[in-house]
C-alpha cells in the first residue's frame, strides 16, 4: 500500500468514525461519552452470553452431579437391599437347617427311647428267665430224675441273655447317633448365630443407604436397640402396651419393630358393628312444610342426629382401643385434627362419619388428602364453600386450605419472601374452589360448573384457569407445602420443639414419595433424632392418648366406650368436635390447672371402675415385696423416670406387701392394694408425658 | 433436682405465714394452704378481660348510624336499621340488643374506645389473635402473653400463683397468662376444681408426694406440669370454696359469659388475690360471621348484654364495682362492606368496650373514615388510630398501677379513659 491510499484509507475511516459518534450522538442527546457506554453495554452483553453459557453449563454440571449423587446413593441402597434379601435367605436356609437337624436329634432320641425300652424289656425277660431257672433247678434238685426241663430254661436264659447284651448295644449306638445328631444341631445353631448377626448388620447398612438414598434422618442401629427405646416406639406410633408387647418389638429388632407397626395395611382391621344412618332424603312434600310441622320435623331431625353423633362417637373410640393397626387410627386422629370439621356446627353424623372413613382410607397419601377434602361435603359446608360461587365469593375455604392445610400461615407472604399472599387467598384460591359444593339430597359431592369462576387466577406465582384441583397441585408444588406437613407430623410424633434440619430432610422424603405418608414415617420412627434424649418423654399425651393407653397398659376388660365420650370431652378432645378448624390446641394446651386434675380423675376412674383384677395382671411377675411392685408399675406405666423421692412415697403408702405367689391367699385386700398404687402412679405429672 | 424455684416459694412461706425452716418435710396439706396464699386488700384493683373471640363486627356494636356511607355499605343483611339503633348522638349508637349497656353508659359505668388497631394487620385469626395475646405483633415468637409480662412487671417478688385467673375454656388464656415468673391459672370449672379420687387421708398425702415435688426432669415439659400441679394444689381448695358457697346478688342469665361471669364476681367477692381475671365464651371464633351474620350476632351481643348488666348489679349490690375494671378484646374488626353471604369478612381497626367505676364514661377516639380512599385496599378495612397497645398500657397502669413499658415492650401513649 502507498502512502496516498494510506491516507485516503485513514481520511475515510475518520470520516467514517466521526459520522458513527455523530449518528450515536444523535441518538443519546449529547452525551459524550455514549460511545464508550455503548461498547460497555456490547462487552456486558457478550460478557453476560459467555456468564449465561457458563452459568447454564455449571447448571447442568450440577445437575449431572445431583444425578449422579442420587443414582449412587440408590445403587448403594439398591445393593444394600439386596445384601439383606440374600442374607435372609441364607438366614431362612440357616433355621431351614437348624430345623432339621433338630428333627433328626429328635428322631435319635425317639430310637434311644425305643431302645432303651428293648433293653429294658430283654433285661426284665432275662430275669424272668432267670427266674424261671432258679425255680426249675430247684424243682430238678428235687425230682433229680428228669434233666430235660432244666436244659431247656438254660436254653432259654442263653438267648435272653444275649438279647439283652443286643439291647445294651443298640443302646449304646443310639447314645453315639443322638450325641453326633447334638453336635450337629449345636453346629447349626452356630452358624444361625452367625447368620443372625451378619444379618443384622446388613440390615443397619441398608437401613442407612436407604435413609440416604432417600435424603431422610440417619437411622440407629441394632446394637443401640432395647427395652426403653422399644416401649417409646410402641407409645408413640401407636398408644402403648403390656411389657409383653413391648418386649415382642424388642425381640424384633428396630427394622422390623417399625415395620411391624408402619407397615399395618398386612393386618386385619376391626369390625366393630355399627350401623349408621345414610343421608335421608327428604320427602318433595317436606320441604314445602311450613310453621308446627316445619319445628317439627326439624326436631325428629336433630333427635335422630344427636343419637346417631353419639354411637358415631363410640364406634371411633372402640376402633381408637382396639384396633389391630394402631397407627392408621393415631394417623386418622391427625388428619381429623389438621383438616377439622365439627359435628356441633354440622349436625349431620353421616357427613362426619363418611369424612372419617375418608380420611381412614386415604392416611397414608397427603396428596390424596389434600384434593379429597375440597370434595369432602362435611368441609365443603363447614367452612361455607357451598355458598362459594362466581360473582359472589366466600373465602372460608379458600383461605384454610393454604392458611391451615398445606402452606402453612407461617409460610405466608407476611413471614416469608416466596408465600402466598392475601391476594392467592382472596381472589385465586378462592375463586379457584368456586363451584365446589354438595349435593343437598344426597350429601354427595357435586361440582356445580355454571357456579365455577372459570376466568384466569393467579396463584403462587403461576397463571391459568385454575379449578379446584389445579389449584391444590400448584400448592402441592410449592416447597413450604411438604415442610408445613412435616413439621406437624414431627411434633405429633417426635416433640413440639421443631428441629429444622431434621424437618426439611422429612418434607424431602415426602416429596419424592409424591406426598406418601408411611415411607417418611419408617424414615422417622427409626432415626436418631426421633430417640434422642430431647425427644423421649417429652410429648404431652392428648386426651385420647391418655385413655388409651390407661387401658392398653392395664389390660381394661370391658371399656364402657360411652363413659369415654363425656371423660374426653371433659378434657378437652370431644371427638368430631374440635373447637374450630385450626383443631385442638396440643401440647401444652392439653393441659392447664383445671385440666390436669380432670386428667387425674379421668383415668383414675377407669382403674378404679374397670373391674380390673391386678392380682391375675401382675401375678406373673414374681415380684417379691413391695418395692419390686412399684419398680415393675413405674416402669410399666410411666416413661419418664420416678424419682426416688416418689417411689419412696408410694412403697410407704402401700406398706409392705407378701411374695405374689402368696397373693391368691388374700386375694381382695392385696387387689385393692395394686389398684391404690396404680391409681397414685397414674395421677402423677410423669404419667402425662410419653 | 429440680428446675421449679422452691426455694422462692419457701421464701414466701416465710415471709407469708411467719413460718420459720419450713422445707420438704413440712406435710403436703400445709404446703397447700399455705401455698394458697394471701387475700385480697379490701380496696384492691383488679382487671377482668373478656375475650370475644373470632374478630367481633363493632359497626354493628357501636353502630355509626350517623355516617351516610355506613347505610350504604351495609346496606343488606348486616344494618342495623336507623330507627332501632340505641342513639348515643347524632353519630353513634348501640345495638339495639345492647339495652343494659346503653343503662350503664348513662349510669356513667361505660366507655367505648374507638379505631383501635395496630400497624400492617394480620387478617387470620390465627396470627391476629397471637398479636393480641403476646401483645406483640411478633405473636408466638415472643415467648410470654401480655397479662404474664405484666404480672412479672407488676409482681416481680410476689411467687403467689393466683395472681392471674382464667375461668372457662377461652382459647387465648394460656398465651395471654403465661409470664416468666407467673403462669397463670386456668380453670374450665371451678365448683369442681382439686383432686378427687382420693378415698382416703392416705391416698391423698401419696398424691400430694407425687404432685408436690419436682420431678427427675431439670426442664421440658414435665416440669411444667409439675409446676401446674404445684400451682393448682395450692389454689384448689380456695377457689373451689368460693365458687360453690358464692351467693350473688343478681341473676344471672345460663350462658357461658354468664357463667363465667358469676364465677368471677364470687372470686372478687371472696377476696383471691388475683389481680386479672380472663373469660370467654369457651368455643372458638363464635365472632367469626362469615355469613348470616345477623341472627347470630344479634344473639351474641343478647348474650353479652344480660350477662354483664347481671355482673354490674351484682358487684355493686356487693360492694364490690369500684375495684372493678372490665374490657373487651377482639383479634380484629370486619369488613365495613359486607359480603355477598349475608356476612362480613376480616378487616383491621374496630372499637373496644370498657366497664366499671374507673372508667371516664362515653365515647374515646373518632370514628375511622368511611370514605373510599381512606379504607385499606383489603378486606375495605377501617384504618386504625389509636394502637392496641395503647390500651393496655392505659389499664396496666391507671388503673393497676403496674409500669407498662417492660410488659409491651415500649411507652404507648396513654389513653384519656379512666379517671
Amino acid at each position: 500500500m502507498n502512502r496516498r491510499s494510506l491516507v485516503a484509507v485513514f481520511c475515510g475511516s475518520v470520516l467514517f468514525g466521526s459520522l458513527w459518534v455523530g449518528l450515536t450522538l444523535a441518538q443519546t442527546g449529547d452525551d459524550p461519552s455514549a460511545a464508550a457506554v455503548a461498547k460497555a453495554r456490547d462487552e456486558l452483553a457478550a460478557a453476560q452470553k459467555t456468564f449465561d453459557g457458563q452459568s447454564a453449563a455449571a447448571e447442568e454440571a450440577q445437575a449431572k452431579l445431583r444425578k449422579a449423587r442420587h443414582k449412587l446413593f440408590a445403587e448403594e441402597a439398591w445393593a444394600a437391599r439386596q445384601a439383606v434379601v440374600n442374607a435372609e435367605a441364607v438366614n431362612t436356609a440357616a433355621n431351614k437347617a437348624l430345623a432339621a437337624k433338630k428333627a433328626q436329634v429328635k428322631a435319635a432320641q425317639a430310637k434311644i427311647a425305643a431302645a432303651t425300652k428293648n433293653a429294658k424289656k430283654a433285661v426284665a425277660e432275662k430275669t424272668a428267665a432267670e427266674k424261671m431257672l432258679t425255680e426249675l433247678k430247684k424243682k430238678a434238685d428235687a425230682q433229680a430224675a428228669t434233666k430235660d426241663p432244666q436244659a431247656e430254661a438254660k436254653k432259654i436264659l442263653e438267648q435272653k441273655t444275649a438279647a439283652s447284651r443286643k439291647a445294651d448295644e443298640a443302646v449304646v449306638s443310639a447314645k453315639r447317633a443322638a450325641e453326633k445328631m447334638s453336635a450337629e444341631q449345636a453346629a447349626a445353631e452356630k452358624l444361625l448365630a452367625e447368620e443372625k448377626v451378619r444379618l443384622t448388620s446388613l440390615r443397619d447398612a441398608a437401613a442407612i443407604a436407604h435413609a440416604n438414598a432417600l435424603g431422610g434422618l440417619k437411622p440407629i442401629t441394632s446394637q443401640q436397640w432395647d427395652y426403653a427405646k422399644a416401649r417409646h416406639l410402641l407409645f408413640r406410633a401407636g398408644f402403648g402396651g403390656t411389657p409383653e408387647e413391648v418386649q415382642k418389638l424388642v425381640d424384633m429388632g428396630p427394622h422390623k419393630a417399625v415395620e411391624y407397626l408402619v407397615e399395618y395395611h398386612g393386618r386385619p382391621v376391626l369390625n366393630v358393628e355399627f350401623n349408621i344412618l345414610s343421608w335421608e332424603r327428604r320427602l318433595a312434600y317436606e320441604e314445602h312444610l311450613h310453621g308446627a310441622a316445619k319445628n317439627r320435623l326439624a326436631e325428629r331431625d336433630e333427635r335422630r342426629d344427636a343419637t346417631q353423633h353419639a354411637k358415631l362417637v363410640d364406634w371411633w373410640v372402640n376402633r381408637l382401643a382396639e384396633s389391630p393397626r394402631p397407627l392408621e387410627e393415631k394417623l386418622v386422629l391427625f388428619w381429623h385434627d389438621h383438616f377439622a370439621s365439627s359435628y356441633l356446627t354440622l349436625r349431620n353424623a353421616y357427613m362426619m362419619y363418611q369424612q372419617n372413613q375418608f380420611f381412614r382410607h386415604y392416611a397414608d397419601n397427603f396428596d390424596a388428602l389434600l384434593h379429597g377434602i375440597v370434595q369432602d361435603p362435611a368441609m365443603i359446608q363447614y367452612l361455607n364453600n357451598d355458598a362459594n360461587v362466581t360473582g359472589n365469593n366466600n373465602e372460608n375455604l379458600g383461605r384454610e386450605v393454604l392458611e391451615l392445610f398445606s402452606i402453612g400461615e407461617e409460610n405466608s407472604a407476611v413471614h416469608k419472601p416466596d408465600g402466598y399472599t392475601e391476594k392467592d387467598v382472596r381472589d385465586a384460591n378462592t375463586r379457584a374452589l368456586t363451584g365446589a359444593t354438595f349435593e343437598r339430597y344426597s350429601g354427595q359431592f357435586r361440582f356445580h360448573a355454571v357456579r365455577h369462576d372459570s376466568g384466569p387466577k393467579t396463584l403462587l406465582g403461576k397463571t391459568g384457569q385454575w379449578g379446584p384441583h389445579e389449584a391444590i397441585d400448584v400448592i402441592l408444588e410449592h416447597p413450604a407445602t411438604a415442610q408445613y406437613v412435616a413439621k406437624k407430623l414431627w411434633q405429633y410424633f417426635v416433640r413440639w420443639e421443631p428441629d429444622p434440619e431434621a424437618i426439611e430432610r422429612l418434607a424431602h422424603v415426602l416429596r419424592q414419595n409424591g406426598y406418601r405418608i408411611r415411607p417418611m414415617l419408617s424414615n422417622l420412627f427409626l432415626s436418631e433424632q426421633f430417640y434422642s434424649k430431647e425427644s423421649m418423654a417429652s410429648h404431652i399425651k392428648s386426651p385420647v392418648e391418655l385413655l388409651v393407653g390407661t387401658a392398653k397398659i392395664v389390660k381394661l376388660p370391658k371399656p364402657n366406650y360411652s363413659k369415654w365420650r363425656y371423660l374426653l370431652s371433659n378434657m378437652g378432645q370431644a371427638l368430631f368436635d374440635p373447637p374450630s378448624v385450626a383443631g385442638w390446641p396440643e401440647g401444652r394446651h392439653w393441659i392447664n390447672a383445671n385440666l390436669l386434675m380432670l386428667r387425674y380423675t379421668s383415668v383414675a376412674d377407669l382403674v378404679k371402675g374397670g373391674g380390673i383384677d391386678f392380682v391375675a395382671l401382675l401375678k406373673k411377675y414374681k415380684l417379691k415385696n413391695t418395692e419390686e411392685v412399684v419398680d415393675h408399675l413405674a416402669q410399666r406405666c410411666l416413661l419418664a423416670d420416678l424419682s426416688p423421692d416418689k417411689r419412696q412415697a408410694l412403697i410407704e403408702c402401700l406398706g409392705p406387701l407378701p411374695s405374689s405367689s402368696e397373693w391368691d391367699k388374700q386375694k381382695k385386700e392385696i387387689n385393692a392394694k395394686l389398684q391404690e398404687a396404680v391409681m397414685l402412679l397414674l395421677s402423677s405429672p410423669e404419667y402425662q408425658v410419653s | 433436682m429440680s428446675g421449679i424455684k422452691i426455694a422462692t416459694r419457701r421464701e414466701f412461706l416465710t415471709s407469708g405465714l411467719g413460718l420459720v425452716g419450713v422445707g420438704a418435710a413440712l406435710p403436703s396439706f400445709l404446703v397447700r394452704s399455705a401455698l394458697a396464699g394471701p387475700k385480697a386488700e379490701p380496696d384492691q384493683r383488679v382487671l377482668v378481660v373478656l375475650q370475644l373471640d373470632g374478630g367481633n363486627d363493632s359497626m354493628s356494636t357501636l353502630v355509626p348510624h350517623g355516617h351516610k356511607l355506613y347505610h350504604e355499605y351495609r346496606k343488606k343483611a348486616t344494618r342495623i336499621p336507623e330507627k332501632d339503633v340505641l342513639k348515643i348522638d347524632e353519630e353513634l349508637g348501640l345495638h339495639p340488643n345492647l339495652t343494659g349497656w346503653k343503662r350503664l353508659l348513662d349510669e356513667g359505668l361505660m366507655a367505648a374506645v374507638q379505631g383501635i388497631g395496630y400497624p400492617n394487620p394480620n387478617f387470620s385469626h390465627f396470627t391476629a389473635t397471637d398479636t393480641w395475646l403476646m401483645g406483640d405483633p411478633r405473636g408466638r415468637q415472643v415467648p410470654y402473653g401480655w397479662v404474664g409480662r405484666a404480672c412479672d412487671a407488676g409482681f416481680p417478688d410476689n411467687p403467689d400463683a393466683k395472681l392471674a385467673v382464667a375461668v372457662g375454656n377461652s382459647f387465648g388464656a394460656g398465651l395471654a397468662l403465661r409470664g416468666e415468673r407467673h403462669s397463670g391459672i386456668l380453670i374450665s370449672k371451678p365448683e369442681s376444681f382439686g383432686y378427687g379420687s382420693a378415698d382416703n387421708e392416705r391416698q391423698l398425702t401419696t398424691y400430694g408426694r407425687l404432685n408436690n415435688t419436682g420431678t427427675l426432669t431439670a426442664a421440658g415439659e414435665l416440669e411444667w406440669i409439675t409446676s401446674t400441679a404445684i400451682t393448682a394444689n395450692a389454689a384448689a381448695d380456695e377457689i373451689r370454696a368460693l365458687a360453690t358457697t358464692y351467693k350473688p346478688k343478681a341473676e344471672y342469665p345460663d350462658s357461658a359469659y354468664g357463667r363465667h361471669l358469676r364465677t368471677i364476681a364470687g372470686l372478687i367477692t371472696g377476696g383471691l388475690s388475683t389481680r386479672i381475671y380472663w373469660t370467654g365464651r369457651d368455643g372458638r371464633f363464635e365472632f367469626d360471621t362469615h355469613s348470616n351474620q345477623k341472627p347470630r350476632h344479634d344473639s351474641l351481643l343478647k348474650e353479652l348484654d344480660e350477662a354483664l348488666t347481671a355482673f354490674w348489679n351484682d358487684l355493686r349490690q356487693q360492694g364490690q364495682a369500684e375495684r372493678v375494671l372490665l374490657a373487651t378484646v377482639s383479634e380484629f374488626g370486619r369488613t365495613s362492606k359486607e359480603n355477598g353471604n349475608k356476612g362480613t369478612d376480616h378487616a383491621a381497626a374496630a372499637a373496644l368496650f370498657l366497664f366499671g367505676p374507673g372508667v371516664k364514661p362515653g365515647i374515646h377516639g373518632t370514628h375511622p373514615s368511611l370514605e373510599p380512599e381512606d379504607l385499606l385496599p383489603i378486606g375495605s378495612s377501617l384504618k386504625f388510630s389509636i394502637d392496641f397497645r395503647s390500651l393496655y398500657a392505659t389499664m396496666l397502669e391507671k388503673w393497676l398501677d403496674i409500669p407498662s413499658e417492660l410488659p409491651l415492650g415500649q411507652k404507648w401513649p396513654l389513653i384519656d379513659c379512666i379517671a
